[in-house]
C-alpha cells in the first residue's frame, strides 16, 4: 500500500445527564510515500467539458482553447483524457486515448480546428457525453473539468437532476464560470452531486491558470472511491455528516446504506498528502451518569476491484457524567467548525437579502460574517468580504454594505463561502 | 467471526464496544484468558471485575447486572480500569510471580482527631492476606450482606463498603477508594474515589477514625 490514512477524533465526550448530543470532528490525512503509484492500478482519465455555446463567441472560446491546448500538452504521458465540447448538444471531439505525444498533438489539431461557438446551453447533454466515455474506463481515477459561461436552459432542470444522479459515483467533476452571467447555485449544484469545487473564472485570461491548477490537483489523487463509512449504535440517529474542511461539503442525505446501522458517505479520489476534515453530529440514548458507549465508529473504505479494504478507524465516543466542569467543554475544533459553518451560512443569506434589497438583515448577516472570519482566523474569506462590505469593527462585526459591488466579487464570495480555514497550529 | 457478550446482552462482533448498541465491552477477551477466566464482565459502577456465573450483582457495589439498578454507592464518575497492553500480558504470563499481598491493619493513636471516640487500646495487629483477586475493605453487615476480605470491625467511621484492593495479573496491587464516606489517605495523600492507585510494599493506608494499614509483601 502506497498512501497511509490516518484518522483522529476531536470530541469532548462527556455528556451532562440526560443530553443526547455526540460531536466529533475526525481529521483524516493521507499520507503518500514516495515511488510507488498508488495502490491505483487503473490509471487515471481526466475529461474536459467546455461549453461552445454562443455566449462564449469571440475572447471567451478563443482563450478556453488556449487553456485547453495547454492542458493537454501538460497532461502525464500515462494517464488517459477525452474532450467534450457542448451547446444545445454535446459532441465527443476527443475520444478517451491515453496522452502520448501523438494523441496530444492530433487533440491539438481538434480543439484548435473545430471550435465555433454557437447555439444554447444544455448541460445534461454534455454530462451525458461525458458519463459514456467515463464509463470506458471504469477502473481509473476519473474526473472531469466543467467550464462555462452561462445559466443552464430552464428546460433542463429536470433532465439535469436525471443526468446528475447517473453521474453520481461515476466521476468527479470541477466547475468553473467565466464572466458573470452564469449562476452560482447551478454549477455548485453539478459540483456538489459530482464533488468537486466550483469557482469562478472573472476573466477569460485567467482560464489558462486556473486549469493548470485543477489539472495537478487531479493528478495528484492516487485513490478514487473512497468512502467514509460510519457505524451507529442501535436506535442512533446521525444528525449531520460533512466534510467541514477544506470546504464545507454537506454530506448527510448522501449516505448509502450498507447494512443496518452501517452507512457510506462518498468523499471521492484521494490525494497524497491529502487531509480534510469531517464534522459528525450524533443523537444517541440517553444513558446513565457513569455509562461509556460507543456513539460511532469512522473508517475510510475504498474498493479495488470489487475488494473493500478499511484503511482508517477513528471511535466517537460518549461518557455522561455528573461533572459539570467537564461536560460543559466544547472541543475547540468542534467550536471552530461549528463557527465556519455558521459563517459560510451567514455569507449566503446576506448575499441573498442583499440581492431582494434587504439591507437591514443583509448587514446584520454579512457583519456576523465579518466576526467569524476575523475571529477564526479565515483571512481568505474576510478578504472576499472586504470587496462586498466596508468593515467599519471586524472584532465586533460591524460593517457597512457596499453601495456598489463588482458582480464578479459578489459571486466569488458566495462561490468561496464553504471554504473553511483550519484551526491555527499555535492555538 | 468471533462474537462478544455486551452488557445489554448482545452478541457483538466487536471486542471493545458492542456492535450492536456501543456500549462498553467490559473485560477485553485478552485480559480474562491471561487471568483463566471464562468471562467476567465489569462492573459499571465501581469498575470491580464480576463473574456472570456468580450472580446478578457486584460483589463489591451490589450493582445489579440485569435491571443496571445501582447498589448502596452512588453512581460516580467511573475512570475505567485501564485495560492491560497485549505485551504486559503476556510478559506476565511467561514469567509467573508467585508474590502474595498482605496488608497488616493496627490502630494508630496518633491519628486521633478531635470527635472521634477514644482509640482502643486493646487491638492487636491484624493480618490480613489478600487471597482473591479483588478484596474489599470495609466493615461486616449481615444485614446488608456485606463480608469484607478486610473487615475492618473495630474501627466505625470505615465504611461497609470502603475501599478495594487488586491483585493485578502482572502481579502488582492496587488500591481503589469506591466512594467511601470518609476517605482514604495513601502515605498521607486522600486519594480520589474511584480511581486506582499502585501500591508497593511498605505504603500506608490510613482510614476510618484511627486505622493503618501497612502493605506486605511475601513469597509463596
Amino acid at each position: 500500500m502506497s498512501t497511509q490514512f490516518k484518522a483522529e477524533v476531536f470530541q469532548n465526550q462527556y455528556l451532562p445527564q440526560g443530553a443526547k448530543e455526540v460531536h466529533a470532528i475526525m481529521t483524516v490525512t493521507a499520507e503518500g510515500s514516495e515511488g510507488v503509484a498508488g495502490t491505483h492500478t487503473g490509471g487515471s482519465l481526466f475529461g474536459v467539458i467546455c461549453d461552445t455555446s454562443g455566449s462564449m463567441g469571440g475572447q471567451k472560446i478563443y482563450a478556453a482553447k488556449e487553456a485547453m491546448v495547454k492542458v493537454v500538452n501538460l497532461l502525464p504521458d500515462d494517464c488517459a483524457f477525452f474532450i467534450v465540447t457542448g451547446s444545445s448538444s454535446a459532441r465527443v471531439i476527443f475520444p478517451v486515448s491515453i496522452a502520448t505525444p501523438q494523441n496530444k498533438e492530433r487533440a491539438c489539431g481538434v480543439i484548435k480546428a473545430g471550435l465555433d461557438a454557437h447555439g444554447g446551453t444544455v448541460i445534461s447533454t454534455w454530462l451525458t457525453e461525458a458519463l459514456q466515455q467515463f464509463n470506458k474506463m471504469a477502473g481509473a481515477v476519473r474526473q472531469a473539468l466543467l467550464l462555462t459561461d452561462g445559466q443552464n436552459d430552464v428546460s433542463d432542470e429536470q433532465q439535469l437532476n436525471t443526468v446528475l444522479q447517473a453521474c453520481e459515483g461515476v466521476f468527479q467533476c470541477d466547475c468553473r464560470g467565466v464572466g458573470t452571467d452564469w449562476r452560482v447555485k447551478q454549477l455548485q449544484q453539478i459540483s456538489h452531486k459530482l464533488l468537486g469545487t466550483t469557482d469562478i473564472i472573472p476573466n477569460a485570461s485567467m482560464i489558462e491558470a486556473d486549469f493548470r491548477a485543477i489539472l495537478e490537483k487531479a493528478m495528484s489523487k492516487s485513490i478514487s472511491d473512497v468512502a467514509l463509512r460510519l457505524w451507529t449504535p442501535q436506535s442512533a440517529r446521525v444528525l449531520f455528516c460533512k466534510q467541514v474542511s477544506p470546504d464545507i461539503v454537506e454530506l448527510t442525505h448522501r449516505g448509502k446504506l450498507v447494512k443496518p446501522q452501517v452507512n457510506d458517505y462518498p468523499t471521492g479520489a484521494w490525494g497524497k498528502s491529502e487531509s480534510r476534515d469531517f464534522h459528525f453530529c450524533i443523537e444517541v440514548q440517553p444513558g446513565n451518569v457513569g455509562d461509556e458507549m460507543l456513539a460511532g465508529r469512522a473508517s475510510l473504505i475504498y474498493t479495488v476491484n470489487g475488494v473493500e479494504t478499511k484503511v482508517a478507524e477513528a471511535r466517537i465516543l460518549v461518557t455522561w457524567t455528573d461533572d459539570d466542569a467537564k461536560s460543559t467543554k466544547i472541543d475547540k475544533r468542534v467550536a471552530h467548525y461549528t463557527g465556519q459553518a455558521e459563517l459560510a451560512q451567514n455569507i449566503q443569506e446576506g448575499l441573498e437579502a442583499r440581492a431582494q434589497g434587504n439591507i437591514e438583515v443583509a448587514t446584520a448577516k454579512l457583519g456576523k460574517a465579518v466576526k467569524i472570519a476575523h475571529n477564526s482566523g479565515n483571512e481568505s474569506t474576510a478578504k472576499l468580504l472586504r470587496t462586498v462590505v466596508d468593515i467599519v469593527d471586524a472584532e465586533t462585526g460591524t460593517v457597512r454594505i457596499k453601495k456598489s459591488v463588482a458582480k464578479e466579487d459578489e459571486m466569488a464570495l458566495e462561490s468561496r463561502s464553504t471554504k473553511t480555514s483550519r484551526i491555527p497550529k499555535s492555538s | 467471526m468471533p462474537s462478544y457478550k455486551c452488557p445489554k446482552n448482545h452478541e457483538s462482533t466487536e471486542s471493545d464496544f458492542c456492535s450492536v448498541c456501543g456500549a462498553k465491552i467490559q473485560g477485553s477477551p485478552e485480559v480474562t484468558t491471561a487471568v483463566q477466566k471464562t468471562a467476567t464482565l465489569t462492573c459499571p459502577d465501581c469498575s470491580a471485575p464480576h463473574d456472570p456465573h456468580s450472580g446478578n450483582f457486584c460483589e463489591i457495589c451490589g450493582y445489579n447486572f440485569t435491571s443496571g439498578a445501582h447498589g448502596d454507592l452512588p453512581p460516580a464518575n467511573i475512570t475505567p480500569t485501564p485495560l492491560l497492553k497485549q505485551e504486559e500480558l503476556t510478559s506476565s504470563i511467561g514469567e509467573k510471580t508467585h508474590l502474595t499481598w498482605a496488608v497488616v491493619a493496627t490502630v494508630d493513636p496518633s491519628l486521633y482527631e478531635e470527635g472521634s471516640p477514644q482509640p482502643p487500646t486493646n487491638q492487636a495487629p491484624i493480618i490480613f492476606h489478600l487471597e482473591k483477586e479483588n478484596n474489599l475493605i470495609g466493615r461486616s453487615s449481615s444485614r446488608r450482606g456485606i463480608y469484607p476480605e478486610v473487615d475492618l470491625d473495630f474501627d466505625d467511621a470505615v465504611s461497609h463498603r470502603h475501599a478495594l484492593l487488586s491483585c493485578q495479573p502482572d502481579g502488582t496491587l492496587i488500591v481503589r477508594d469506591i466512594g467511601s464516606t470518609n476517605g482514604t489517605k495513601l502515605n498521607g495523600v486522600e486519594l480520589t474515589a474511584m480511581i486506582d492507585a499502585p501500591i508497593k510494599e511498605g505504603d500506608e493506608l490510613t482510614l476510618g477514625h484511627w486505622t493503618r494499614m501497612t502493605v506486605v509483601a511475601a513469597n509463596s
